[in-house]
């Protein structure tokens, strides 16, 4: 806290005590009329010191309730500690206090004050006085630890102080006190010390305020900073504003630092473009469902020369995919994290994979909700496939029952798969005619051209991720099949996921893979070309550092089993 | 006056303070513990599963409270007696300054100027 804030307090306290201290030094009027009844003031002075332990007591007594209270873990306990407090205040004076009494007999004073028991009506008076001022300092004291509670010890000093004053000002004009100008001027100082703490609380409390309200700020500010996709995107395609210009629109979760960094090609120009380690819950979403992106990345890559003389294919899984890809580089997939990569048998069903780029799907329509669990599958397309014929598919089937067949063009329900993303390369190859064998992939020296990620989320990654971001491109089993997905899309080869065999109908293809149907993916790059993402798909799983072994080991399990699941129909 | 100071204890309040039913003043603003105890056992009782049990340093400083409030009544019964009412006011106010020392003392409370 700014010590500024606290100096209304401090003034107000000295400017208290200045007003005791000058009616402790101004004796003048007090000399001039000492009485027999109350002495001069000099004679005052055991009750002044008596008046001044009182305050030190007092004063301690409410830093040790003040402490008492601030442990109190909710209001009700405040409020009974509060009641005991009280309590407590009350209770033990009422047992120790008997000692100096009875030890100064000042019991003997009492027919002495009051008269003789004859006079009932003066005993009845001061009957009603005890129980007046019993009650009375009982509503006091609750009121006064109520206000240790609500504002502190001190602030609930400053209060009592005002009942003392109300007090003095009865004392001087209604019982005929003798009146000096310094009681009139330590008066009115105690209610400037009042006025002076209050002002100094109303300061703590706006500043307190204003505090909070920053930091909130700042913290909205950070959870669409650097690091963060909008910002990324900012950069890649936004409007630079000028460092210089103070004016300028800065993208989203830009400062003007970090756009001076990007500007001098600093090394925290780099930084600012990337991902972010882990997803911040209030991450705002980004929606990949649009073709923008996709032009935007194209655009992007076009201008910066990485994606020249390359096919759409090889723009998304060309070797380091693209500048915009590489951003993406180095996020580490936990496959527990992402719910499901430990899977089962390949025959199970398989979710939905589409590419974002080439669907006109909502991600958050009816396609969202259907966003699978488990891990994908490419499957053959019902477009008739120009490449090899299905034998190859079929080779590879094992014998036994044809699960998730069913009768030709019946629809089949989709099922939540816990299939793993290797039955999407059998799938998917078993569909071209291509069915590779998974004991050859990894040896392609071109595997190496899957490390690199095209920044692409797929529809199960965006929806695990609670629609936060996209920072979980690096998926064991998504990232290749997204990749993959998006380059046999090209050919028809459907990619939504699907149950392993599963028969695929027209009405099921996305209009955009419709439209661009032809010409088939393995005409269009070759056998070759086919094997090298395989290849690169397999490597990319087995060499994934995040995975543990056992999904591992599952992985390639299910390729097998989702790949002799296969059809080519 | 100074003389009578050694006069026995029981004559110093009324001969030397010249205040009358000190101890007994005091006495009586502590009396309404008749009166809270059996409301503050009853708000216990009504609310009990929402308070924790008091603990040992919990009631060790209810009690110091106690204590420092025995000092603190037969003080201002003094002052009040021997006081006129204006000034026992002004300086039973002390307890401001006495009160930013001890927060700062012991609560740590942040005092600067």
């Amino acid at each position: 806290m700014h010590p500024v804030l606290y100096r209304w307090h401090l003034a107000g306290v000295l400017v208290a005590t200045s007003g005791i201290s000058l009616v402790a030094l101004d004796n003048s009027g007090d000399n001039s009329d000492c009485t027999p009844e109350y002495g001069c003031l000099d004679d005052y002075a055991p009750g002044i010191i008596a008046a001044l332990v009182s305050g030190l007591a007092n004063a301690g007594k409410m830093v040790m309730a003040h402490s008492l209270l601030l442990g109190s873990p909710n209001r009700t306990t405040v409020k009974v500690r509060v009641a005991e407090i009280s309590t407590w205040n009350c209770l033990v004076p009422s047992l120790l206090l008997w000692i100096p009494l009875l030890a100064t007999r000042e019991q003997q004073q009492y027919l002495d004050v009051l008269g003789p028991i004859s006079n009932s009506d003066a005993h009845t008076l001061f009957v009603l006085l005890c129980v007046g001022l019993a009650l009375g300092k009982m509503v006091d004291r609750l009121t006064k630890y109520g206000m240790v509670r609500l504002k502190g010890a001190l602030f609930a000093s400053m209060v009592d102080a005002i009942k003392k004053v109300l007090t003095a000002i009865v004392s001087i004009f209604a019982l005929g006190e003798t009146w000096s100008w310094s009681r009139g001027v330590s008066l009115a100082l105690v209610f400037i010390a009042m006025g002076l703490y209050s002002y100094g609380s109303y300061v703590k409390a706006k500043a307190s305020k204003a505090t909070r309200k920053a930091a909130k700020e700042a913290e909205l500010a950070n959870a669409d900073g650097p690091g963060g996709l909008d910002s990324r995107d900012s950069a890649g395609t936004g409007p630079i504003a000028d460092a210089d210009d103070p004016d300028a629109v800065l993208p989203v979760g830009f400062t003007p630092r970090m756009l001076e960094a990007a500007v001098a090609g600093t090394s925290d120009a780099d930084w600012m473009l990337r991902v972010p380690a882990q997803p911040r819950p209030n991450m705002r979403s980004y929606s990949f469902d649009d073709l923008s992106y996709a032009k935007r990345v194209q655009d992007f890559n076009a201008a910066s020369g990485g994606g020249a003389a390359r096919t759409p294919a090889q723009h998304w899984l060309g070797h380091s995919l693209s500048p915009m890809g590489s951003l993406y580089g180095g996020k580490v997939y936990n496959p527990k994290d992402q719910g499901g990569a430990v899977s089962g048998v390949g025959g199970a069903a398989a979710p939905m994979l589409e590419l974002p780029s080439l669907s006109r799907t909502s991600s958050r329509g009816s396609d969202r909700r259907k966003a699978p669990r488990g891990t994908y599958a490419v499957e053959s397309s019902p477009v008739p496939d120009a490449g090899d014929p299905g034998s190859d598919a079929e080779d590879v089937q094992p014998p036994g029952p044809r699960r998730g067949r069913s009768s030709p063009g019946g629809r089949r329900r989709r099922r939540r798969s816990n299939d793993s993303g290797a039955g999407v390369w059998s799938g998917a190859l078993s569909a071209m005619g291509m069915g590779g064998d998974l004991e050859e992939v990894g040896s392609s020296s071109e595997t190496d051209s899957m490390d690199s990620d095209d920044g692409m989320p797929t529809r199960r990654n965006r929806a695990q991720s609670g629609d936060s971001a996209i920072v979980s491109p690096g998926s064991v089993d998504g990232r290749p099949a997204t990749a993959t997905a998006a380059a046999v899309g090209i050919s028809g080869v459907r990619v939504r996921g699907r149950r392993s065999g599963e028969r695929l109908e027209e009405s099921d293809l996305s209009p955009d893979v419709e439209q661009r149907g032809a010409p088939p993916m393995a005409l269009a790059l070759g056998r070759d070309f086919t094997e090298r993402v395989e290849s690169a798909a397999a490597q990319f799983t087995v060499n994934d550092s995040s995975a543990s072994a056992l999904s591992t080991l599952t992985v390639e399990s299910d390729m097998r089993g989702s790949r002799s699941g296969s059809r080519l129909r | 006056m100074h003389a009578q100071l050694v006069q026995p204890s029981s004559d110093f309040v009324e001969f030397v303070v010249q205040v009358a039913l000190t101890f007994f003043t005091a006495l009586l603003l502590n009396s309404y513990w008749a009166l809270q105890l059996p409301a503050l056992y009853g708000f216990v009782r009504m609310s009990a599963s929402q308070i924790p049990q008091m603990t040992k340093g919990q009631f060790i400083r209810g009690a110091c409270i106690g204590l420092i409030s025995c000092f603190d009544s037969a003080g201002r019964a003094l002052a009040l007696n021997s006081l006129p009412g204006s000034l026992f006011v002004i300086f039973s106010s002390s307890d401001m300054a006495f009160n930013y020392l001890l927060s700062k003392t012991f609560l740590k409370k942040q005092f600067t100027w």
